[in-house]
């Protein structure tokens, strides 16, 4: 870790695919605040980090009246520029093993780890009915064709060491990079003979004696060892900066998805609860739950609409189209018609031009789509609720904070009482990379940073339709708005989301009566009630108004929707109208 | 001066370009000037690795396959050569393994009687297409340098062409535009560029006409995403270079008016078609020395030329005010915007980001 000494002034800076976003951190008497923000758009994909980073560092220039690129005219305040970003992609990956079960599992393992992708993967034996077996020849032309940054290794004899050792031997002329690492987790004789057979391009790392799929096997230790590899990758990437750090500005690089942990990990010691973070990148998507009780997060997610849409030209070669899956689950979000090559062709060149943004309705509802099914892929993985709900990146400035609420609830679909927050500023990652270098920077901006748009309730079960599910009652308790305000009582009908209004800032009593065969799971109460740290003591009935008032979402879980298409579009648009994502008179122009 | 998408149309410039090649034994080094089909070097070719499975071919168990190779790891075996043979009981059961493939045993798998097999490298002469000054060489490829105009494309595939450009601008007129068109004519392989979006209906009709060992390059503003991803997995795909984005014919925009006014001022000229690579997407290059129509330059310097990406297509316009204050677009953002004049004649803030060709401060003095 690197010690901050002194007041030194720190530009967190996010590499982001579209936009490089800066951050000027000053300490202000005894803390540090953001003191300016500044975002760059590279116009040319060539630009390199460095040039954007001058850029930025211009722009903060312009907007604070300093010179920060002038070392004389900092003196004794020396700039530390800390780097975190998703620029380097997702990392192509090579699962070898045994059998096709095996291999699948491994991958299914590790992709929520980090950012991977798979490159190839490959089990002994030919097993072609089982399609994610595949044999040798078409790993090899896989190897030849891809870049691989990783290969992880599955194996529980000397023979499965021996065999993958040789497909590695015959491939290694052609690696493109330097030095692979090669993963193991197994036993010592079986190590020994694997790291024996591989080439001297291949380094091998071993994580434990316990075999991937073991349920001893510590998948925290796996993914810093993953995230590590990404960053030295990231790093590589962004090697220009080296030029800020011969001049004389000391520099750190972090993955976005290891700052977002980090980020989601502070946040929930400072509110005492578990956090989600969900963070929607132009390339990644990373979502992160972190609990107080635990030293790190315990799951930490990414994959990417730039997987399943991306690939356009010279960035990845055009080998991937959006399958049927993909658009049908796109097309589900939509309160319109599309044709899947319209859909298609837009994705295409969205892709092409991750800068722009959504000039039209129609176009703001893709990308919320795009948002929701990119988060659908990892939300299984997680089987804790979080109490609060943290959105970043491009699905936290959307337009209308009823859109943001609206996109995080249906990626995420809690199944617990939860509080959304809102990282308007896209400032998380930035703070995460900060606290990763010095965890004394970041208590308090973390907070103060996201907008509370409120407490949001979630009806689990199903009923029949319009049925009143809940009557929730209302009773403002703060002394300046409960003179102009009345109790109230509202009825929550099954298939709906509404908003209460709970004004931010402003305590109220809230009864919730609801159905015998519905519920809110609210027994528990703290942090998404509060909007506090909860120690146990205040009043178990009193909620927290937000920005948006009290979310209550009664369409149940898992969500579900109508097969016929007309009936299913009506009903998305009642829920973004209901959040305040589209105005009534705005809906004509989505046909 | 007017920049589009770094091609200066008032004057020409250094145009820097790559050959990328992923293997390479230069014959010139840097700082040497090289005139069109002037050899650079070698093209080292590595066909892929290929697993021939003897186990599966031989019908026997792995091991039996492998002891049944004449040869080991590291040995060489030649296109043809019997690389494995059996002989069962009386004679019955005799088999052969071929191979398909010349090259080196680079490796063994005995679980699965496999044959790793490195074919040997094929070795292209490469020479240059424009005259040029080399820049930079190493083992991946060559750099170039060359006085002329550039076009930078957004998405491309195929190999590197130079050849005459041709303008077609009508369908209707395309048969008769192509029965002008032979491979037996000085000036092939020939460019062909569209100012409408095509479809692979297009691209098969050219792919029937005329073989691959006549390549061409088609220049277009658009192509429905689909047949983009179809025709690049071909094994010898049309050279294709996209100017505006992805689209249907019906429903995509046309290619940039003072790209096509480009083109058309260099019509039956000499240019050189780069497909996409690490670098970029990929760029059509003029070399400057043609004497091509000025006029045509002087009236894309008069407009000040923007593209733009939103209602889910790419549009055209001029700048008439470079930057407004910020204004709220239809899906609700508030943005930077500049006041463009659209092609049918509307006018209408085009946010910033969305804008792809930026107008220098120098055309914009002009505007405003």
């Amino acid at each position: 870790m690197l010690a901050l000494s002194g007041p030194k002034p720190i530009v967190s800076v996010d590499f982001g695919s579209a936009v490089t976003k800066l951050g000027l951190f000053l300490q202000v008497e005894t803390r540090f605040r953001l003191v300016c923000d500044h975002c760059v758009r590279p116009v040319k994909d060539e630009t390199d980090a460095a040039s954007v980073l001058l850029e930025g560092l211009q722009g903060l220039e312009r907007l604070t009246g300093w010179e920060l690129t002038q070392e004389e005219k900092w003196p004794g305040r020396e700039l530390m520029i800390i780097a975190t970003g998703s620029c380097a992609g997702p990392l192509p990956t090579l699962f070898l093993g045994p059998e096709a079960d095996v291999v699948a599992k491994l991958a299914a393992v590790l992709l929520p780890l980090a950012p991977l992708k798979v490159a190839g993967s490959r089990a002994q034996g030919n097993e072609p009915s089982k399609p994610e077996s595949a044999s040798i020849g078409e790993v090899l032309a896989r190897i030849n064709e891809s870049e691989i940054g990783l290969i992880v290794a599955a194996a529980s004899s000397r023979q499965e060491a021996s065999t993958i050792g040789a497909v590695l031997r015959a491939a290694q002329p052609v690696w493109k990079a330097d030095k692979i690492p090669l993963l193991y987790s197994g036993p010592d004789e079986v190590a020994d003979a694997l790291s024996g057979e591989l080439p001297p391009s291949i380094e091998f790392r071993r994580l434990g004696t316990d075999g991937w799929l073991h349920p001893r096997f510590i998948s925290g230790q796996a993914q810093e060892i993953l995230l590590e590899t990404y960053d030295a990758r990231l790093a590589r990437q962004l090697n220009g900066l080296a030029k800020f750090e011969s001049e004389g500005k000391s520099q750190a690089v972090c993955c976005s998805s290891s700052s977002i942990r980090r980020a989601g990990k502070e946040l929930s010691q400072d509110l005492g609860c578990v956090v989600a973070v969900l963070d929607a990148g132009a390339n990644t998507t990373t979502l992160s739950y972190s609990s107080p009780e635990t030293q790190e997060s315990n799951r930490d997610s990414s994959t990417g609409p730039g997987e399943s849409f991306t690939a356009v030209g010279c960035r990845s070669g055009p080998r991937v189209v959006p399958d049927a899956d993909i658009l049908t689950g796109l097309r589900m979000w939509l309160p319109f018609e599309i044709d899947d090559d319209v859909l298609i062709n837009y994705l295409a060149n969205r892709q092409l031009r991750p800068q722009a943004v959504a000039t039209t309705r129609r176009e703001l509802l893709i990308e919320m789509a795009v948002a929701r099914q990119s988060v659908a892929a990892i939300r299984r993985s997680f089987s804790q609720q979080p109490e609060a709900l943290v959105g970043s990146g491009s699905l936290a400035a959307y337009p209308r904070l009823g859109q943001c609420a609206l996109t995080m609830i249906d990626a995420i679909q809690p199944q617990a009482p939860c509080r959304l927050l809102l990282d308007r500023a896209s400032i998380l990652p930035r703070l995460g990379a900060i606290s990763r270098v010095d965890s004394k920077v970041t208590p308090g901006l973390l907070n103060e940073a996201l907008i509370d748009l409120g407490p949001c309730l979630s009806v689990l079960g199903h009923v029949t339709r319009d049925d009143v599910v809940a009557v929730i009652e209302v009773t403002y308790l703060d002394d300046e708005v409960a003179k102009e305000q009345q109790a109230h009582t509202f009825e929550i009908r099954y298939g709906t989301i509404s908003l209460i209004p709970l004004a931010a800032g402003v305590r109220s009593r809230v009864k919730m009566t609801s159905g015998r065969k519905i519920s809110f799971g609210h027994e528990k109460w703290g942090f998404w009630a509060s909007g506090q740290r909860d120690e146990g003591t205040g009043p178990r009935d009193e909620v927290m108004g937000g920005t948006l008032g009290l979310i209550v979402d009664a369409r149940g879980r898992p969500l579900q929707f109508s097969s016929s298409s007309a009936v299913r579009q009506a009903r998305i648009m009642d829920w973004l109208q209901a959040v305040g994502g589209i105005d009534a008179n705005e809906l004509h122009e989505l046909d | 001066m007017i920049q589009l998408d770094n091609a200066v149309v008032d004057k020409p410039r250094q145009v820097r370009y790559s050959c990328r090649l992923s293997g390479f034994e230069s014959h010139v080094g840097v700082g040497e000037s090289v005139r069109a089909a002037d050899p650079l070097g070698i093209r080292i070719i590595q066909p892929p690795l290929m697993a021939l499975d003897l186990a599966g071919e031989l019908k026997r168990s792995p091991q039996a396959a492998l002891r049944a190779m004449g040869k080991g790891e590291g040995d060489f075996i030649l296109e043809g050569e019997v690389l494995a043979e059996t002989s069962g009981a009386f004679g019955f059961g005799h088999r052969k393994f071929i191979s398909p493939v010349a090259g080196a045993i680079c490796g063994l798998i005995p679980e699965e009687g496999l044959a790793i097999v490195r074919p040997h490298q094929r070795r292209v002469a490469v020479s240059a297409s424009l005259a040029s000054r080399v820049v930079d060489v190493d083992d991946n490829g060559i750099d170039l340098e060359t006085e002329g105009f550039q076009i930078n494309a957004v998405a491309g595939y195929g190999s590197e062409i130079s050849g005459l450009i041709t303008c077609i601008e009508d369908f209707q007129a395309l048969p008769g535009q192509m029965s002008s068109l032979s491979p037996e004519e000085e000036g092939w392989p020939a460019i062909i560029a569209f100012q409408s979006p095509i479809d692979s209906d297009i691209i098969e009709l050219f792919r029937d006409l005329f073989p691959s060992s006549h390549p061409l390059a088609l220049v277009v503003p658009s192509i429905p995403f689909r047949d983009y991803v179809r025709h690049a997995n071909q094994e010898y795909p049309t050279t294709l270079l996209i100017t505006e984005g992805f689209g249907e014919r019906q429903s995509s925009s046309s290619m940039a008016p003072s790209i096509w006014t480009l083109l058309q001022g260099i019509r039956a000229e000499n240019a050189m078609v780069i497909p996409g690579h690490d670098g970029g997407a990929g760029m059509l290059i003029v070399p400057a020395e043609q004497n091509w129509s000025r006029q045509e330059a002087r009236q894309v310097e008069r407009q000040t030329p923007v593209r733009w990406w939103g209602d889910m297509t790419v549009g055209h316009g001029t700048v008439m005010k470079a930057q407004s204050d910020g204004c709220k677009t239809p899906s609700g953002y508030y943005l930077e915007c500049a006041r463009v004049a659209l092609e049918d004649g509307l006018i209408r803030d085009v946010p910033l980001s969305n804008l792809e060709v930026l107008p220098t401060a120098e055309a914009m003095e002009t505007v405003e």
